[in-house]
This record gives structure tokens, sequence and C-alpha cells, in this order.
């Protein structure tokens, strides 16, 4: 027994040595951060083999420089994150051409390092570390790592390329009139698009690294002078504070710093599209952007945002400010038709007109289930054809939703079992939740239409301004990076009326939001009103 | 138990609170049996009264699925008894398969026999209870029972309650021969000081029988078609008369509720020809005066019109005068009308329907508490009723008021 004990803590003791074996994460990444470099080269690749685990995409190069090529240099990179051709001509080429500059006697290895560093090397970007951690995470990260025979530290040419998708249309935010650009994951190309959009050196950028073991690499961005810097200092606070493992989309982000984490609401906005990041940043707001996403956060965000698109501002004001307030509409139509109809079918007999209530009774005539059951069963019919509308793929997606939507609801009103004004009502509901520009917002009022509907069919309309009215109360408490929800209709700032539920003019919007600028409210000249010569 | 779960229990629980009445006055609307018209009569057995539902049944009011209109009758027409009206109504769940729900009921008619002995004793319910409406309309059926009235079927619509209430608007639109009286308007001329109330007069005439009636749906021959025109007269609770069509135009006049209609007055110049002009826009004022402790009321009606239809169109010479003389023959025209609405309900009908009492008493309280004592049987036949009534014509349609003549 004791023996056991006794082998199990020696093979514990031994095991830096050899491999990882039965080592757990932060035992490895403390062992690796114990590490130093030795100069050694043949140790240098052994402890970088040990580290990847001998991944096979390591790849490791020799090479000699100086007199009688007697100096020994090591390459090293991971395959596939590196441009294979910038590293033949950027760095191999220039030390291979070196070797044929005679050299009359053994140069130490620290001048060859910074003969490396100053002349040979012709990457853009290169850095130094002696840290094995830092090592491997630059290798991580796509650069290649240059190793000198005797040197203690290493330096680190940015050579990264990976294969990547092609800037393209946003697929959740298409517009008809306005950029077709839309966000990548890379995230460097991302800050290029908002670049492109201001250029100005004022747009400021800053780089954290979040996830320790992702190291995902998250930007925040906003224009230096009409951002406030409270928002910016508390936007960076939360980033800082976050303390987890992995990023690997925004939407981590967003659930580990927004304001209400049970609410259903979403208190932060999330666009794939450069053209409304850029209009936030010049509002004041400020940016997030994660690697490996398209979907870059805006913070803060109020209510009103969530039923604004782009496109509202590129088309004339008269056309966006209806579809603006059509969306509210839409989104008040998916939230309440299916429970108004419940509660009035089975509470409000009196509230429709004659004629209506006539062919309403006729169709329900011989349904087997109440009315709460029959909107809850082809609610969730509906979400569920949804959900596998999206999975599937492309090619039978829409076979799906056409034999979902048509057949079955055809079929299961012939059967008797649902009402075709139910049919129609959720069919209203659904056209009503796709109007909404921003899916987390459409997907919260999906969520809330179910106790909706129970409320509606236990109590009525009286269940139903109960509800509405508590989701109100709700939202008037809720609070974005400061910025209450509901501004500026609740806290009513009548001057910001203008771009809430209406589009006015852009030659009346002479101000910026005061909720999120204070510094430099004007936008622009009063007076831009065309007008014919005189 | 931490603090938090206390909280989050007692949230919980206390929002069950709200559930648990159950879904209590929940009624599934295919449990209901839509009344869409009253009917009530006295009964055979004396001092009962008999009610008699028009309910709905939705499923042969919309075209199926399948396609085609069922054939089968749209109503269906039942009867209860009881000593009161909530009784009778009551008494309809042994019959009724459904709850009978009244808040679509958009008739409620009388016999005529039930109204002369007055309905103060069965109305009650209809404005006590939360689900019956006041807009329900309120008629009587002049000659017959109302159960009868109920039965009648129309050729153009299935629900004859719809039917009527189409009547009812075209009436109103095109003649103002009707009155348009519901629930709630009866009661508040019931309840009123100085004013007694009208109800719609309903009535069912024969159909002449070399017409062929039979329309495609293959029911069962129309005798007898129903018409809404004129009005009952009220005296307190009880009718005591009818005005027929021009009389009940004059009480429109009088009471401002002339939308429209064709005034036929004699063709000035030609002998033997008429004109008719279209009523386009009516204002009228009633004001009350006491002189010397003698009540008299003026009708004041200001009248717009457009010239309709004119008869021997060629013979026009001087048209300025023409104009005027039709202005004048319609003023006479309204004049008479109103004066034979005044004229029946002071000699006749001994009914104040107008509401020249209220006027009096809104305008001089003081002398009203001695007037009002045998109001409609003393002060109101005495009553001396001046009018002052003014037409204007504008507009002669698409051409002149002469057609010029082609030589």
């Amino acid at each position: 027994m004791i023996g056991k004990l006794w082998r199990k803590l020696k093979r514990r003791r031994a095991w830096p040595k050899k491999d990882f074996t039965g080592a757990s994460f932060s035992e490895i990444q403390t062992h690796i951060q114990s590490e130093n470099l030795t100069g050694d080269l043949k140790e240098t690749e052994a402890k970088i083999r040990e580290a990847f685990g001998n991944s096979p995409d390591v790849t490791f190069r020799y090479l000699r420089l100086g007199a009688d090529l007697k100096m020994e240099l090591l390459i090293t990179h991971l395959d596939g994150m590196v441009d294979t051709n910038l590293i033949s001509v950027g760095v191999i080429r220039p030390i291979v051409e070196e070797q044929a500059t005679p050299w009359e006697d053994l140069p130490s290895g620290k001048m060859a390092h910074s003969l490396l560093k100053q002349r040979l090397l012709e990457t853009t970007g290169i850095k130094e570390t002696d840290s094995l951690a830092e090592i491997l995470e630059y290798m991580s990260s796509g650069f290649c790592m240059v190793f000198v025979q005797d040197v203690p530290w290493a330096i680190a040419c940015e050579v990264r390329r990976w294969a990547e998708r092609n800037v393209s249309e946003p697929a959740t935010e298409a517009s008809i009139r306005g950029s077709r650009e839309g966000f990548v994951e890379n995230h460097r190309v991302n800050t290029s698009m908002l670049r492109r959009l201001i250029a100005s050196p004022q747009l400021w950028l800053e780089e954290l690294q979040i996830g320790a073991v992702t190291k995902t690499v998250v930007t925040i961005a906003y224009i230096k002078g009409i951002a406030e810097e409270g928002v910016v200092e508390e936007a960076r606070r939360r980033l800082q504070s976050i303390e987890v493992d992995s990023i690997l989309e925004s939407g981590y982000i967003e659930e580990y710093i927004e304001d209400a984490p049970y609410s259903p609401f979403p208190t932060i906005l999330r666009t794939e599209r450069p053209d409304k990041v850029a209009a936030a940043l010049l509002e004041g707001r400020v940016g997030i952007i994660t690697e490996g996403t398209p979907f870059v956060l805006v913070v803060p965000a109020s209510f009103t945002h969530f039923l604004m698109a782009s496109e509202d501002y590129y088309e004339r004001y008269p056309a966006g400010s209806f579809i603006r307030m059509l969306r509210l509409l839409a989104l008040f139509i998916s939230l309440t038709l299916p429970s108004f109809y419940v509660a009035v079918t089975t509470f409000h007999q009196e509230m429709l007109p004659t004629p209506l209530i006539m062919s309403i009774a006729a169709q329900r005539e011989g349904v087997p289930f109440i009315a709460v059951v029959e909107a809850v069963f082809l609610e969730l019919s509906f979400e569920l054809l949804r959900e596998a509308g999206i999975r599937l793929p492309k090619v039978i997606g829409p076979a799906i939703s056409i034999v979902g939507a048509l057949i079955l609801g055809e079929a299961a009103v012939r059967a008797g079992l649902v009402s075709s004004a139910m049919v129609i009502v959720v069919a209203a509901t659904a056209i009503a939740s796709f109007a909404s520009p921003i899916y987390s917002m459409a997907v919260s009022v999906h969520l809330l239409r179910f106790p909706m509907v129970l409320l509606a069919g236990s109590l009525g309309l009286f269940g139903v301004l109960m509800g509405l009215s508590a989701i109100l109360i709700h939202m008037s408490a809720l609070r974005s990076f400061g910025v209450p929800y509901l501004e500026p209709l609740a806290p009513t700032i009548f001057s910001e009326w203008k771009d809430a539920l209406i589009r006015a003019p852009l030659w009346m919007m002479d101000r910026r939001p005061q909720s999120t600028v204070q510094k430099e409210p004007i936008r622009q000249d009063p007076g831009q009103k065309p007008t014919p010569p005189k | 138990m931490p603090r938090l779960y206390k909280k989050w229990i007692c949230i919980i629980l206390s929002s069950t609170l709200l559930f648990l009445g159950g879904c209590w006055n929940r009624r599934e609307i295919e449990t209901l049996a839509f009344v869409t018209a009253t009917g009530i009569d006295g009964a055979a057995e004396p001092k009962k009264v008999q009610v008699t539902v028009q309910i709905a049944k939705p499923a042969t009011l919309v075209a199926s699925a399948m396609g085609g209109v069922a054939t089968e009758r749209s109503f269906w027409l039942v009867s209860s008894t009881g000593y009161t009206t909530f009784e009778a109504i009551r008494n309809f769940a042994h019959q009724s398969s459904r709850r009978l729900y009244w808040a679509h009921s958009q008739w409620l008619v009388f016999g005529e026999e039930l109204a002369r002995r007055g309905i103060e004793d069965v109305l009650d319910i209809f404005f006590r209870d939360g689900e019956t409406r006041q807009t329900a309309k309120l008629a009587i059926f002049k000659g017959g029972k109302a159960s009868d009235f109920l039965q009648t079927e129309l050729e153009m619509e299935r629900l004859s309650s719809g039917a009527y209430l189409g009547i009812l608007q075209t009436g109103t639109g095109a003649q103002s021969t009707v009155v348009d009286v519901d629930l709630r308007q009866f009661l508040i001329a019931l309840a009123g000081e100085g004013i007694e109330p009208v109800a719609i007069r309903a009535e069912s005439i024969d159909r002449p029988p070399d017409v062929d009636i039979r329309g495609q749906m293959e029911r069962t021959t129309i005798s007898r078609a129903p018409r809404i025109t004129g009005a009952a007269v009220f005296k307190g609770p009880k009718l005591v008369g009818w005005f027929d069509q021009p009389e009940t135009r004059g009480y429109n006049w009088i009471m401002g509720k002339v939308k429209s209609g064709i005034i036929i007055v004699e063709r000035p110049e030609v002998s033997d020809k008429y004109v008719g002009l279209e009523l386009m826009r009516a204002r009228s004022k009633l004001k009350p005066e006491i002189v010397e402790g003698r009540p008299s009321a003026t009708v004041i009606v200001e009248a717009e019109a457009n010239v309709g239809d004119i008869q021997a169109m060629f013979e026009v010479t001087d048209t300025t005068r023409m104009m005027s003389a039709m202005e004048r023959r319609m003023a006479t025209v309204i004049v008479n009308e109103i004066m034979a609405a005044v004229d029946k309900a002071q000699r006749e009908l001994k009914s104040d329907v107008f509401g020249f009492g209220q006027a009096i008493y809104q305008e001089y309280p003081k002398e009203w508490r001695r007037l009002r004592e045998d109001w409609n049987d003393r002060g109101f036949p005495e009553l001396e009723v001046k009018t002052e009534v003014t037409v204007k014509l504008h507009k002669t349609g698409l051409t002149e008021i002469g057609l010029p003549m082609r030589r």
C-alpha cells in the first residue's frame, strides 16, 4: 500500500523530464512558465516539441551562418498558420544569402542576433522574447521564431496567414441599399473595415487577450474625444475582469459583461455590419471586436437601437421613419397577437364584431383543444420548423419549410386539430417576428410570447395587460453601460425622438445623442437643409 | 437555507396565487350560443313572459372549406317562459346545449300586444346584466308577436338580425323616415323629464303573389317580408301609437336627426309635374319660450339640398325664380311634415316624444315645476309650436336646372 503510494509520488516527481503524462492543464502551464531558454538549440527544439506534444504541424529548420558556417540557427513555426512564401523570402533567403559573405571570425551569438534583427529579417513585425510561454503563444498566433545558438532569447517574425472567409454580404443583416460588406472572422480585417469608414487617427483601438486557453484577441474600438471616457473605462474594466478559459464568440463576452444577466432582453447590440458599428462609434458608443467571429458588440445600446437598421439612414427619411414604426408594430404583434387572440376568444367574445366572432366560432367548431393549448401547440411547432429550417442543409431547408408550413398546417386544419384562424394568427406572428432587424431581440420576444399566451389563457386580457406591464416595468429598470434601456422614451428626451421611433431628415440631426456624448455635442452645422439657390 | 432561495420561493409561491383562481370565467368560443336577436312577448299563461331568441349557427354562416354554403337555416329560434325575463332566460338551459351568450344580441323586439301593456316589467334585465349590450336596437313589431318577426327570413342575408341592421342603416341614410333607437337611448328618454321614448317600428307586409321570390338557396317560399319604417310612439313604458313615414321624418326634423332624403315638391311653372330635391345637410334647433305663462316652442330648421331630378326638364324659363320657388316649396313640405308629427303627437297620442317639455325644463326650470304635473295630457297638447324653416338649394347636378333643348 505504502509502496504503491510511493511509486505514484515518485512518478509524479519525475514527470517533467519525460512527457506530460497524467499532468493537468494548469500543471503543464506552470511548468512551461518556469522554463527559460538556455541557448542550446537542441534543447529548445525538445522543449517546444514537448510543449506541443509532438504535434505534426510544428516545423523546425536548422540553418547556419557566419564564418565556416559555424553559427547555428533554428527556425520554427506552426504549419498552416503562416505564409510559407513569406518565410522563405523574408526569413530564410536573407540568411542563406548572408552565408555567401565571408565572415572574418566567428561573431558572438549576440552579434548574430542583432544582425538578424536589424538587417537580415525582412518581415514587418518583429518581436523579442525570452520566455518559453511567450514563444509558444507567438507560435500559436502565426509567428515564425528564429533562435540563435547560445543566445537565450528569440526573435518572432510576423508571417501569419491562414485560410479565411472572404468579405461577403452579412447573412443576418442584408440590406437593399448600402454597403454589402460584412465583418469576417479575422479581427484585423474587421478593424481595417472600420478604419476605411472612419479615416481618422482618433479612431482608437485597444487590444486585450481574454481566455486562459484560447487567448482570444478582443479589440475595443472608440473615437477618442467623442466617446465618454467613463463608458470606455467601464468597457475596459468589464472586459479585463473576465477570467475564463475560452472565448469562442462574442456571445461569450456579451454574457460576461452585460448589465442584466437575468433579463430576457439583450442590453448589448451585436451586428455584422461595419457601417452600423461606424455609425455607433460616431455616436460615442464603443465597439468590441472579437477574433474569430463576424459579430461585433456595441455598447451602450438602448431598446430603440434594436429597431434600427442602417438602411433607415440610407433610404430617404419618410421611408426610414415608416419602416421603423412598422418594426415596432411588428415587435408588438409578435409579442401579443397570439395572447390577444386567446384572450378574446376565451374571455372577451363581446369585443369582436359579430360577423368576425361568427367566423371564428365556425372555425372552432369541432376543434378538440381549448384555445390556449391550440396556441401553445402551434407556436411550438412553428418554433420547431424555424429551428429545423436553420439547421438543415441549405438544399433541403426550403423543402422542410414548405412541407411544414403548408402541408402540416393545411392537414392540421382539415383534420380538425386546429382552427384555421389560429393558423393565421401564428403565421402572422411569425412574419412579424422576422421583421426584427436584430435576431437577438426577436428571440427574446419569441420566448416572452409563451408566458403571455399562458397569462391570456388563464386571466384573459387582464393577464395580457399584467404581462405587458411587467415587461414594461422590467424594461424601464434596465440599463446598458449607464444608459437607461428605454432612453429616449422613458427618461423622456424629446430632442432625441428625432432618431428613435422615427428617423428625422439628416439635416435636422445637428447634435449627437446626449446620453452618450457630452463633450462634443455638435455633429454638424445647423441649417444644412437644402434650399434652391437665391 | 440561504436567504436568496427564500426570496425566490416567496416570489414563485406568490405568483402561483395569480393562477390559483384557475381559468375563472373562461368560456371557450365553441361552448357559446350566440344570441343575435331577442324577442319578448306575453306568454300564453297569464303573468308569464315569453322570451324568444334567435341563435346563430356559425357553421352555416361561413363557406366551408369544401366550398359551397350550407342550405339549412342559419339560425335556431327557441322560446322559453318565466315569471320574469331573467327566469325565462335561465330556463333556456333546459333546451340549449350551449350557454346563451348575449353580447352579440343586436335586436330587442317586443310584440305589439306586450308593448301596449307596457314593457317596464321585462326591460330591467337588459341593462342590469353586464353581458347584454345597450346598443341593441329596440323595435316593436306591429301587429304581431316578436317571435314571428324573428322567424322571418330575408333574401339577401342568412341572418335576419344583421339584415335588419342593414335595412335600418339604409333607411336612415336614404330617407330619414325611420328612427334609429337603441336600448340606451330608449332608457334615457324613458327616464327623462319632459320627453317620451320612441322605438323602431317593424312590420311585415304581404308579398305580391305574382313575384317569383324563390332565390337560388331553395328555401321555403317567403310569403311575408319584413319592413322597417316609421316609429313606435310610447307614453312612458306603454306603446300608444305609430308614426307613419312623413310623420317620422317630421319627428326626425325636430330632433335634428335627418341625414338625407328626397323631398318631392310640385314643379314650378308646369302643373302636375314634380321635382325631386335631395337633402344634403340639415340643422335644427328647438327654442322654447314662455310668454305670459303660456309655453310655446319654435322649431328652427336649416336645410341644404341639391336638385335631384326634374320632370319636364326642357321647359325652364327663369332659373333664378325656379330655384327660389323650389326652395319655398321645399320649406313648405318640411313645415308640413313637422306639423303632421306634432299634430299627431298632440291630438291623437298625447305624448311629447319630441322633448318640448325637456327643452322648457332646461330653459325655464321654475315654470316647468308648474307645467310638469300633467304635461302630456294638458300642457303638451296645448303647446303652440311654430316653425322657422330655411332651405338653400346648392347644386344642380352635372347640368343646369333645365337642360338646353335641341332645336
